[in-house]
């Protein structure tokens, strides 16, 4: 099976998307500090690969 | 009197220790970072799989990158499963 390069940016954009959702739910279900703290830290960078997928997506002229 | 035969025969029974919350919300923790360890280290090899597919070559750096990014992530994340499963 053949990916387009842009099916392959809006696949990993979407799963970046779902982790942020996921990783910050999973934070409010931790007590145990320092787990917490990676737990967030998953979730910011996260984030920014999402934003990264989505800049490179816009820049070919396309949505994310 | 078979109440009180009863009792002697259960308290010599070997006793299961009780789980108390802590240890629930301990074992829980686990359980999400051993879930999180094997999702992260399914993305990486999928990111890989996606720098190696690639043809515009900024795509497959950014791809590669997030690799990378979440092979050393996974490593962070076993490291403190291993600190925390070891006491």
């Amino acid at each position: 099976m053949n990916f387009s390069d842009m099916d392959m940016l809006q696949d990993y954009e979407k799963d970046t998307r779902m982790a942020v959702l996921a990783y910050s739910l999973m934070e409010t279900e931790i007590m145990d500090s320092t787990l917490r703290k990676l737990i967030h830290q998953a979730a910011e960078s996260a984030a920014k690969s999402q934003e990264k997928a989505a800049h490179l997506i816009m820049a070919r002229g396309d949505r994310p | 009197m078979l109440l009180n035969l009863f009792k002697a025969i259960n308290n010599m029974q070997p006793k299961v220790r009780e789980l108390d919350p802590t240890t629930t919300q301990r074992i829980k923790e686990g359980a999400y970072l051993t879930k999180i360890i094997s999702e992260t280290e399914v993305a990486a090899r999928k990111c890989e799989f996606y720098a190696g597919n690639c043809s515009d070559q900024q795509i497959a750096q950014f791809f590669q990158d997030e690799a990378d990014m979440l092979y050393k992530a996974k490593h962070t994340l076993q490291k403190y499963y291993e600190s925390m499963t070891e006491e």
